[in-house]
């Protein structure tokens, strides 16, 4: 019996991918990239943070999906290998939503998790 | 359980001079106070150059890592750990850096800390040669003691105030023959412990640490209601108000000796269990307990398993 992995790589969803290039161009890098990260903080110890930026920082991981460059430094990759980037839009959406396999706990604003 | 050395007194009536086994880290760096105030539950948004402010390390349960006190100097944070823990703080530190600009450097064995307590600690402070009223509370800076260069604490412990001096180890000797020589009385760990007790003040390992949440072990004062976001301040600030806390630290005033772990039974029920016990100089003994909150009511009397006859008398511990 084999058991189906999750790729270890970060993907962005249809949705995500278009309002990132909205915002993006908004902010006058329409060729740039995201940058996807994550700090120490929050109730459970750890928080998303996505970032805007002209090129990718040196040292980053690259991946390119659904048109859209995402940049993510070696030791977030770490606690985001896996991760689908969504985004819940409408009234009652709740913006980027990080699907990330690794997190056992998250608290209930959703921005912050644990391993 | 010992018993009291006679230097104790020293610290109630007097200075008494202890060496002192924290942990100590020193760390710098542009975005060092961000990641503490990011990691810990009081607030650490500034913290001018010359003052300090204790806070608890917590992790995602709310658990205490380590009550950390952290003091503001020359452009970077001492950082005095409990005993024992500061290799533990700096790992945790470091798993949740994530390229901030920050060093934490370990100083535990080369720094030793002495603490000066007692009603009379400031004036021995002065006669050395280090006037304690230019040290605001909560303070730190540098001071000449025995011709060392030192960096002193000043906060309250217990009743009155007291001083960690901060020096190099190679100059240890020198600084306490200078708070020697100007009236401080020696205390060995015994004694201090014994004091420790007496004032109500938790210790990791026994009041606290992975075991429980700081506000069993009453540490409300190190923790910043408003501050925002904080790893462990959703079950922190969800204990507070649903008043969840299941224990409360207590004081004890035992009747006889009791061994530290010894359950608390209130009728049949049982109340907590002892987490530190000591003989006081006046021949009683005190002890720290956590009570489940229900019982925890000043007044309340208790047997102690493993003693037999004696009694426990709960109240509120003094520095609460």
């Amino acid at each position: 019996m084999t058991t189906a992995q999750a790729p270890l790589t970060i993907t962005i969803t249809e949705s995500a991918a278009k309002h990132v290039r909205s915002f993006m161009a908004a902010e006058g890098f329409a060729d740039g990239v995201l940058r996807v990260a994550v700090k120490g903080g929050g109730c459970s110890g750890l928080t998303y943070v996505l970032d805007i930026k002209a090129a990718a920082p040196e040292g980053d991981k690259v991946i390119v999906d659904k048109g859209v460059t995402l940049a993510v430094d070696r030791k977030s990759y770490v606690f985001l290998a896996g991760t689908e980037l969504d985004y819940s839009g409408g009234l009652n959406g709740k913006g980027f939503v990080f699907n990330n396999p690794n997190a056992k706990k998250a608290c209930g604003c959703g921005t912050s998790f644990s391993v | 359980m010992s018993s009291v050395p006679a230097s104790t007194k020293a610290l109630r009536e007097g200075a008494g001079l202890a060496v002192r086994p924290f942990g100590v880290l020193w760390i710098t760096g542009a975005d060092a106070l961000d990641l503490l105030n990011r990691l810990t539950t009081n607030k650490l948004e500034s913290l001018p150059d010359g003052t300090s402010r204790a806070t608890v390390l917590t992790n995602g349960d709310g658990r205490v890592l380590d009550l950390l006190h952290l003091g503001a100097l020359d452009a970077g944070y001492w950082c005095l750990t409990s005993p024992g823990r500061a290799e533990a703080v700096t790992e945790w530190l470091d798993t949740y850096t994530f390229g901030e600009d920050i060093t934490v450097a370990p100083r535990t064995g080369q720094v030793s800390v002495l603490t000066l307590a007692g009603p009379r600690a400031g004036a021995v402070f002065a006669a050395a040669g280090a006037p304690a009223d230019a040290l605001a509370p909560d303070g730190l800076a540098h001071a000449a003691i025995g011709g060392v260069d030192a960096v002193v604490w000043r906060y309250g412990f217990g009743p009155a105030d007291a001083f960690d001096v901060q020096v190099n180890v190679a100059d240890q000797q020198a600084v306490r023959e200078a708070l020697e020589g100007a009236g401080a009385t020696t205390v060995d760990e015994a004694g201090w412990e014994a004091h420790r007790i007496a004032c109500g003040v938790p210790a990791h390992g026994a009041e606290y640490g992975a075991f429980n949440n700081p506000l069993e072990a009453r540490l409300e004062w190190a923790i910043s209601d408003d501050k925002g976001c904080y790893t462990g301040q959703e079950v922190i600030a969800r204990l507070q108000t649903y008043r969840k806390v299941q224990r409360l630290l207590m004081a004890v005033r035992l009747s006889g000796p009791a061994p530290v772990g010894a359950v608390l039974r209130a009728g049949d029920a049982e109340a907590g269990a002892l987490t530190s016990v000591a003989a006081q100089p006046d021949g009683s003994w005190a002890a720290l307990a956590l009570v489940r909150t229900a019982h925890a009511t000043p007044g309340i009397s208790c047997t102690v398993e493993g003693a037999p006859g004696v009694q426990a008398t709960l109240a509120i511990p003094a520095t609460s």
